[in-house]
């Protein structure tokens, strides 16, 4: 046996590639001991210590790359060579044709390990994109919006019939396999699944288990419309399923703008046929209704958060049933204090409550909840009158915006994405009659890089207005991140 | 979106002059100026020290670029051809993690060590120095039962090596532990080697947990110094860079997440321990070693004793 080596100067590869080269070398025939490494002078000692060490070797320096191994004769070292050769060069020339498939028949074709495709092109071409996708058995997630309810309805249909994930249209978020989709955050792995029809509602959701220390085994999105009765729940019913059989999954979540109730029914009676714990946050649906399946009903993102975050820990022994939802008791004397000293400022004129959102479910949230305490709240989210942008500071009642409607989106993306509208809207100034200003900034994957910093200097001036004239502008924001999203 | 990570942002703001090609990889780009090495990748999952996360068209414009040297001037990469690659607006990426974790209970610990060890042994890759693991447990377990037959030559080799330093880690002078230190870096596979890993990933648990356990900041730190002082012609410039970061207690996003779930306890440590383990060739796999051996090294009275001051 007689040491050979290939050194290359200068050079670096990845980790990776020097393993499985180095592997195929040992299984050639007459090959007997390979090492592999950068020659640094540890290395270089292991090697006279294995005694398959040589001048060449020897000469390199930390920055060089080595490959040396035992070989019982020149032919055998040459065939090394070559392999070596071959392997080092097919992959710079593989690294060098890396790109991006422009289609997705080629991608089908290219990557037939995937099970997932998600689609995010114009609504009108969607729906034919999708449907290739489901019969080559792919699950699918429709990022698009403007699909059609009957083609929705055809492509969930074959969905079920495949046994796969249609998820969307309109789906904004999703968190597969702990790999997140469309708009979503960097959330902990952990036991809790979700299926969701609206999208902030569950990235908030989501983003709130992981702050509270828990983390998500697959968050699943629908599509806002998937619980109307057109759609009748196809996907929250096989989502639903999906988690029912998964096994990293110990508590289920699932969560809908306003649902159709007999579509909301046949959703309860699925869980009777598990003993997962399920918790519902069904907009504007019926407590007891929720409850007599067994099922825990939460009113806000925030409690349906807790309440999942509770019942994991039951499930691990950590609280009792006696201490469940314990912590769920209202612990607000910071906020009432907050509040006090906000309301010290406001003049006799200002009485009213502008929300800006950029989120659809945290705008809904918002009405819900203060529909119990203000009279009428105009919203473009519910049939009514048309609300004017250009004419806000005209108005005098409480306004609450979704921003992400399609009446805002047109011609521009997503204010999730692209939140100049909002800043616009401020800048131009919400009406002196305002006392309080309702944001929200969702960040996370797919999000604006920095939402804040885009509205900033309107804010500031906002303030700056109220004050020159001797009033008070009181401005709160709901924030939707976890510690690790890229907005950092 | 482009997410630089906050060091590099710093760096730039004072920097204007040619910088070089150093090495480019499938999916990374190392670009090095006089003073420094800095990466360029297109995966937001790789985001690290002194990085910069591109879109994949630019990141592969660089790639093909047919020249070694680009001029960096104002966050702006200009090549050649006058073709720029703006990195103004980049969102920035903090390195290091704010915030704090207090509270920690010597109960956690362990609970945490056995989740690690267990998914060391399930999930790793030992061609490196993975299986130092049981040397680990031949220290500080006693109730280890020996494996003779786990092992292979680099770890072989560095056992003697690693026994010694652990050693010195306790009672020695900063510059025996130096010494001790520069007798085991550079060993191992691939483009870092697995003792620099292991170290990196030792050195990085000491920061964290020290700050959580509230021990001297100032004798960790002298301690963290000496393993990398004078790293010098032991091993290559881009392990070099990586292990400076980890004494600075800079933290790639894989590793950030992985030190968040084991500070706050929280359920996503399994996950998080497998995209570390996944991560490079032996690297993932090392660097957890040295993260062992950071918890078993705590929970020693005598080196804990030293860290108290």
């Amino acid at each position: 046996m007689k040491v050979f080596s290939e050194i290359r100067k200068n050079a670096y590869y990845d980790s990776v590639s020097l393993m499985q080269i180095s592997k195929k070398v040992e299984q050639l025939e007459g090959v007997e001991k390979t090492l592999v490494g950068m020659g640094t002078k540890l290395n270089k000692d292991l090697a006279s210590n294995m005694n398959i060490s040589n001048d060449a070797l020897q000469n390199t320096t930390a920055n060089d790359m080595f490959i040396v191994f035992k070989a019982v004769d020149e032919s055998v070292a040459e065939k090394a060579y070559q392999m070596i050769d071959e392997l080092l060069n097919n992959k710079k020339q593989f690294a060098s044709e890396d790109y991006r498939v422009p289609t997705l028949d080629s991608a089908l074709r290219q990557s037939t390990d995937s099970n997932l495709v998600l689609i995010s092109v114009p609504g009108k071409y969607a729906f034919e994109e999708a449907k290739k996708a489901l019969e080559a058995e792919k699950h699918v997630m429709i990022f698009s919006d403007n699909v059609s309810v009957e083609q929705e309805l055809e492509l969930k249909k074959l969905a079920v019939e495949k046994g796969l994930l249609m998820m969307g249209p309109d789906c904004g978020t999703a968190i597969i396999n702990h790999k997140p989709l469309g708009f979503a955050n960097d959330v902990s792995a952990g036991t809790i699944g979700i299926v969701g029809a609206s999208g902030t509602g569950t990235q908030e959701i989501s983003v709130l288990i992981d702050r509270l220390g828990e983390g998500v085994s697959q968050v699943i999105g629908t599509g806002g419309r998937d619980l109307k009765a057109e759609i009748g729940g196809l996907m929250m019913l096989q989502g639903f399923k999906a988690l029912i059989e998964d096994e990293a999954t110990k508590i289920i979540v699932l969560i809908s703008k306003k649902p159709d109730e007999k579509v909301v029914e046949e959703i309860l009676e699925l869980s009777c046929t598990t003993e997962k714990e399920v918790i519902t946050n069904f907009i504007g649906c019926n407590k007891e209704l929720i409850e007599s399946y067994g099922v825990y009903y939460a009113e806000t993102l925030e409690e349906t958060a807790l309440k999942a975050v509770m019942l994991t820990r039951k499930e691990y022994g950590e609280i009792t049933e006696v201490d469940l939802f314990k912590e769920l008791k209202p612990h607000n004397l910071e906020i009432e204090a907050l509040i006090t000293s906000e309301l010290e400022g406001f003049s006799s004129h200002q009485k009213n409550l502008l929300g800006l959102f950029t989120g659809g479910t945290l705008a809904g949230e918002t009405v819900l909840i203060m529909n119990r305490s203000l009279k009428s709240i105009h919203t473009n989210m519910s049939k009514g009158p048309k609300i004017d942008i250009n004419t806000l500071t005209e108005l005098d009642h409480d306004i609450c915006l979704d921003l992400g409607e399609d009446e805002f989106t047109v011609g521009r993306a997503h204010p999730m994405i692209d939140p100049s509208l909002r800043t616009e809207i401020i800048k131009n100034g919400i009406g002196n009659n305002v006392a309080v200003l309702l944001l929200d900034v969702v960040l996370g994957y797919g999000s604006h890089p920095d939402p804040v910093g885009e509205m900033y200097d309107a804010l500031v001036k906002a303030k700056t207005d109220a004050k020159s004239r001797g009033d008070y502008l009181s401005i709160i924001c709901s924030i939707c991140v976890t510690d690790k999203d890229p907005q950092d | 979106m482009k997410i630089m990570s906050n060091d590099l942002n710093e760096y730039l703001d004072g920097y204007e002059g040619l910088c070089r090609i150093h090495s480019v990889f499938d999916h990374s780009i190392n670009l090095q100026t006089e003073e420094c090495l800095f990466a360029v990748f297109c995966d937001i999952k790789n985001v690290a020290p002194m990085s910069v996360v591109l879109d994949e068209l630019d990141f592969r414009c660089l790639k093909n670029l047919d020249t070694e040297e680009i001029q960096l001037s104002k966050h702006l990469l200009i090549f050649p051809n006058g073709n720029i690659i703006d990195l103004n607006n980049s969102v920035i990426w903090n390195t290091t993690l704010r915030s704090s974790f207090n509270d920690f209970k010597e109960k956690d610990l362990k609970r945490t060590k056995k989740v690690i060890k267990e998914m060391i042994l399930k999930e790793g890759d030992f061609q490196g120095l993975g299986y130092l693991v049981h040397t680990i447990d031949e220290l500080y377990d006693p109730e280890y039962q020996p494996c003779p037959e786990m092992t292979n030559d680099y770890v072989d080799f560095i056992k003697p090596k690693i026994i010694e330093f652990i050693e010195v880690l306790s009672t020695g002078s900063f510059e025996t532990i130096n010494q001790r230190a520069s007798e085991m870096i550079g060993l191992g596979p691939g483009l870092t080697p697995s003792s620099d890993d292991l170290l990196s990933g030792f050195m990085i648990y000491l920061i964290y947990m020290g700050q959580s356990m509230d021990l001297s900041k100032e004798i960790i730190k002298q301690l963290t110094d000496s393993i990398v002082k004078n790293l010098g012609e032991q091993t290559n410039e881009i392990s070099k860079s990586y292990m400076i970061h980890a004494s600075e207690g800079k933290l790639n996003k894989r590793v950030k997440s992985l030190m968040i779930s084991i500070l706050s306890q929280s359920k996503g440590l399994k996950q998080n321990v497998e995209e570390v383990i996944r991560f490079g060739g032996t690297s993932g796999t090392d660097l957890m070693v040295g993260i062992y051996l950071g918890m078993n090294m705590i929970l020693d009275e005598k080196f804990k004793g030293r860290l108290t001051g």
